[in-house]
Parts: structure tokens; C-alpha cells; sequence
């Protein structure tokens, strides 16, 4: 469970290389430019393989920062 | 490729035909000004791959001592359109760890990272195949078909034509591997998933055993959700994994037949409207609309008058009435309605230009002043033009404004900024040009080529916002 976070860390910084480390924790759609349709795509399903989850298509839409992915994952994990 | 200045590169129209001759990929969104404009990027966008093995043939030109590569990962960011100029950085993280990167006006729109240290030179087990020529075929398919798909691609460009064209990217990788990267181009573009592809990444290695004279390929997944496609290939010296999106075919509108059993048949009956814009998206669905209920739309075009002529066929094959005609709001708006018969005293002000693009700065002034053009100054110009056209002045409008303006999302600022403008401008037009009447609407996302989006989103019902609109527009007596 402690994991979670450097792990989530590790496929945002694959997605999106352009953040430097210590700021992906506060990324966010609004001030990562390269954070459209096509990244959250890409870093769902990334995530999703890391972690061996799924995320339902309606929560999709609330996943707009490190931190929400990050509390999502922490709720799917712990009912797993 | 030409080189503007150290390290600049400019796609131009002669290097784009070459690639899609070299590689066999004439995708549509490549090669076709009318189709392309129908897709996210909205123009004609250079091969990911054309970039990627530029890159390659560039940075092999700073050394000819570079080690053999063992793998290769790759992402599209961005699209970089044709007739742009691109940047390559390089940046040797290790000895063995090399990152490139293409970028346009400073922003990454392709990323690789290179690990170095392969010993030895890819043995063949078999002679590629290279210059098989054979029919271009770009495949439309559907998801059903595109899971679990399997199949080869065959090098068309001859070894002479890839060393020729890439020379220090060949003699680093070898012709078979430079020809089998270029491969992976058709197969996305015009195989799997084909004609609404979307190129996102791919990784390879390069293996020192023998692989296939041609590039073998089976999809291994497909997310539904996203659309997304997972494609492992094997041959031309390379072995891995490409990633592509099966992109929303464009923006179907409700059919004339679907709407004919929703408008009442004489509801508009022998009304004229003029519909800029109408050869798709909003601008089709009002021109069906009005048609269904007896009117007489005049849809135009800029560019896309082969989508126009299908809108108006869609109707007249059905028993309804349609003209069309060609509109640019780049010129003189007076000019332009010469052209038409008799006066048309409704109006729906559907010209657009791109709007989502690919963005260089938070605040860019000479896309706020095409928005405006677009938005402000051309709409102003047609109402003039038609207030001059009679004698009373009177006229009838929809101005589609949109909830950016109050939402503002991100990368709608200049936008946001001219539909508000827009928004003013019929405010006051309403206010001190008798007779005119604007009705403006900020609108939700609807369904469009231009809202389209590789995410599941939610957009409003055309039907639902649309119809009623049109009902207030032509409720007016002029």
C-alpha cells in the first residue's frame, strides 16, 4: 500500500516526461500542457497495467490530477 | 528533408508525398486536405514516423561512431502539421541512455529514447523484401473487426530509395531497420486500425537473431473505452509493441430521414435561410432541419464542398429542397451574395475555424485575431451585406456563442475571448439596427468533428438545443 505513490509517480514521469519529478505530485489538467485526451488515454491504461485495476469509464472524468488518481487508486486498493 | 538552418527541418508538401510514397501510407489525415480538416488536428499532419526517422538519420549525422541501439520507445505528443519546421534535441542521459526530441516553436511534439550498446548488426535469416509494390488500400474498420487482427506489411521503398532518403540514419541502423520503422507507418496508417488511426507510441527492440523479411503484426489488445490498440510486430529487424487509437469515424449528424419524422413537414415551409457553414457538424444538422420542415436552406462551403454536395444530396434524394454555394469569410461578404436568387432573411452563422490546435503559449494574439475574423468581424460583414440587400433591413440570426465563455477551459482563452466579443457585437446589433434579429446561444459541447475526443465525454443532444433554436429563428416575421 505504501507503494502506491512512487509507483503512480513512475508512470506519470512515463507519460509525461516533460514534468520534472518533484512537481508531478501537483500535477494537474489545467497546468500540464501536454495533459489531453490522448495522455489520459495512455496514462490510464498505464496505470491501470502497474497496478492490475480497471477504473470504471464514469469515474474517468474525476481523475484530473496526480492527487485524485492517486485517492482513487488508494479506494480501489483497499477493496481489493 | 531540408535543413533551414542548424538542426531546423521543414516538412514541405514534396518531403510529405515522398514519405507516403517510401512508406505506402497515404492515410487520408496525411495526404488529403478535405478529409484531414474532419479530424482532431483539423489539417494535414506529418507521418509521426517521417519525424522519428529524421531524428534518427540527424542524430547519427553528429557521430559516426555511435553504438548500435538495442531498443527504441517513441511517442507522439502532438501533431505537427505539414509545411511546419521541427527541432531535434538530443541529450546523452548515459553513455548508453539517449534521449531525442522533436520540437516545434519550443514545444516537444515527439519524444524517443534510444538505449545504445547493441554488439552487433541485425542478422537476417532471410532477405528483406524490399520495393513490393502493390494497390495502397486504406482500411476502414471497425472495432469488431480490428480485435484480434493479424497480418503483414511489406516494404514498398527499395533499399536504394531508403538509403537515398536517410542515409546516416541507414548507415547507423542498417536499411532493413530504417525500412522496417517506416513500415510501422503503413501499418497504422493504412492496415490496423487503418483509416481513423491515431499514432500514439511504439517500442522496439532489435533483436540480434533474424527476424521476418516483412513486418508480421497481431493485436493483442483493444481498451474500448479509449479506443486504444495494442499491436505487437515482429520483422525488418525489429520486434515489439506499437500503440495506436482507433479514432471516432467524423461526426455523423441525424439523418434527413430521422428528422423528417421529428420536424412537421410545413413548419418552415418556403422559408429561405442562409447557412454558413453548412457542409457538417451544427451547420448540416439546421440545413436538414429546415429542409425537413419545407424550407430552403442555401448551406455553404469554404473547403469542404465535397461534404456539402453530400449534405445537399442527402436531402434533395429525399424529396426535399437544398442549394449550395461557396462562402469565405476572408472576402467581401456583399461580393459573395451576389450569387443568390432572391433575398434570404434567416441566417445561421456557423463559420469556423480550428479550434482545438496545438498551442505554443498560454496567450497567442494571432490565434485570437483568426477566432475574431471568424467570429466577430466575418459575422458583422454577412449582416452588413444582408441589411444592405433590403430595403427594410430586416433579418433573422443565430449566432451559436458558446459556455467557454463563462467555463473556460484550459487552451480556450482567445476562444473564449471572440465569442464574447461575437456576443457584444449582437447584443448591439440587436439594440441599434432595427429590424435585426440576433439570437445567441451559448452552447454545450455538442457532437462535431471538432469536439470529438479520443476520452469518453458527454456531449449535449444536437436535437434537443438545436431544434428549438431554429423554431425561435424562424418564428420571426420578416
Amino acid at each position: 500500500m505504501n507503494d502506491i505513490e512512487p509507483r503512480l509517480v513512475r508512470c506519470f514521469s512515463a507519460v509525461f516526461p516533460g514534468i520534472p519529478e518533484p512537481q508531478i505530485t501537483n500535477a494537474n489538467v489545467e497546468t500540464v500542457e501536454t495533459w489531453d485526451s490522448v495522455a489520459m488515454a495512455t496514462l490510464v491504461t498505464a496505470v491501470e497495467e502497474e497496478f492490475g485495476v480497471e477504473f470504471d469509464v464514469d469515474s474517468l472524468s474525476n481523475l484530473t490530477s496526480f492527487q485524485s488518481i492517486l485517492g482513487h487508486l488508494k479506494q480501489l486498493k483497499a477493496t481489493q | 528533408m531540408t535543413s533551414d538552418a542548424k538542426n531546423a527541418f521543414t516538412f514541405n508538401e514534396e518531403l510529405q508525398t515522398e514519405f507516403a510514397r517510401l512508406s505506402g501510407d497515404w492515410n487520408p489525415m496525411h495526404m488529403n486536405t478535405a478529409s484531414a480538416r474532419r479530424t482532431q488536428a483539423g489539417r494535414r499532419v506529418v507521418h509521426g514516423v517521417h519525424i522519428v526517422v529524421c531524428a534518427l538519420d540527424y542524430v547519427a549525422s553528429l557521430s559516426g561512431s555511435l553504438s548500435l541501439p538495442t531498443s527504441l520507445g517513441t511517442r507522439f505528443v502532438k501533431p505537427v502539421y505539414v509545411g511546419e519546421s521541427v527541432q531535434f534535441r538530443e541529450t546523452f542521459r548515459t553513455n548508453s541512455d539517449l534521449r531525442l526530441e522533436a520540437l516545434v516553436e519550443g514545444i516537444v511534439v515527439a519524444e524517443a529514447d534510444i538505449t545504445l550498446g547493441g554488439a552487433h548488426r541485425i542478422s537476417r535469416s532471410a532477405r528483406p523484401e524490399y520495393g513490393l509494390s502493390d494497390e495502397p488500400v486504406c482500411h476502414e474498420l471497425m472495432l469488431e473487426e480490428i480485435a484480434g487482427r493479424s497480418g503483414r506489411v511489406h516494404l514498398v521503398a527499395t533499399e536504394d530509395e531508403i538509403a537515398h532518403h536517410f542515409p546516416n540514419a541507414v548507415n547507423w541502423l542498417g536499411a532493413e531497420v530504417v525500412g522496417g520503422l517506416i513500415c510501422l507507418s503503413r501499418l497504422v496508417g493504412m492496415e490496423c486500425p487503418g483509416l481513423h488511426s491515431l499514432f500514439s507510441s511504439f517500442t522496439v527492440e532489435f533483436p540480434a537473431t533474424g527476424t521476418p523479411p516483412s513486418l508480421e503484426y497481431r493485436v493483442v489488445s483493444l481498451d474500448k473505452r479509449f479506443r486504444l490498440v495494442k499491436i505487437e510486430v515482429n520483422g525488418c529487424g525489429l520486434r515489439g509493441t506499437v500503440a495506436a487509437f482507433a479514432r471516432h469515424p467524423p461526426a455523423l449528424q441525424t439523418s434527413y430521414k430521422e428528422l423528417l419524422t421529428i420536424v412537421s413537414p410545413n413548419e418552415f415551409q418556403g422559408q429561405r435561410a442562409l447557412v454558413i457553414g453548412g457542409s457538417r457538424g451544427l451547420g448540416e444538422f439546421t440545413a436538414k432541419a429546415l429542409a425537413a420542415g419545407g424550407g430552403v436552406p442555401t448551406i455553404t462551403y469554404a473547403t469542404g464542398k465535397e461534404d456539402a454536395d453530400r449534405v445537399a444530396d442527402e436531402i434533395r434524394q429525399s424529396g426535399g429542397s437544398c442549394d449550395v454555394m461557396r462562402y469565405d469569410i476572408h472576402t467581401q461578404a456583399s461580393q459573395q451574395l451576389e450569387v443568390l436568387s432572391s433575398f434570404v432573411p434567416y441566417l445561421y452563422y456557423y463559420a469556423t475555424c480550428q479550434i482545438f490546435c496545438r498551442r505554443t503559449k498560454r496567450f497567442d494574439p494571432s490565434l485570437l485575431e483568426e477566432f475574431l475574423k471568424f467570429y466577430v468581424t466575418g459575422f458583422y460583414d454577412l449582416c452588413a451585406a444582408l441589411r444592405s440587400k433590403r430595403e427594410n433591413g430586416f433579418f433573422s440570426a443565430f449566432y451559436p456563442s458558446s459556455i467557454a465563455v463563462a467555463d473556460r477551459p484550459r487552451d480556450m482563452t482567445e476562444y473564449a475571448m471572440a465569442k464574447a466579443a461575437g456576443e457584444v457585437l449582437c447584443t448591439d446589433l440587436h439594440r441599434f439596427w432595427p429590424g435585426i434579429h440576433i439570437i445567441s446561444v451559448r452552447l454545450p459541447r455538442l457532437l462535431t468533428d471538432q469536439t470529438a475526443t479520443m476520452f469518453p465525454t458527454e456531449t449535449a443532444s444536437t436535437v434537443d438545443l438545436i431544434l428549438p433554436i431554429i423554431r425561435d429563428v424562424q418564428s420571426v416575421r420578416v
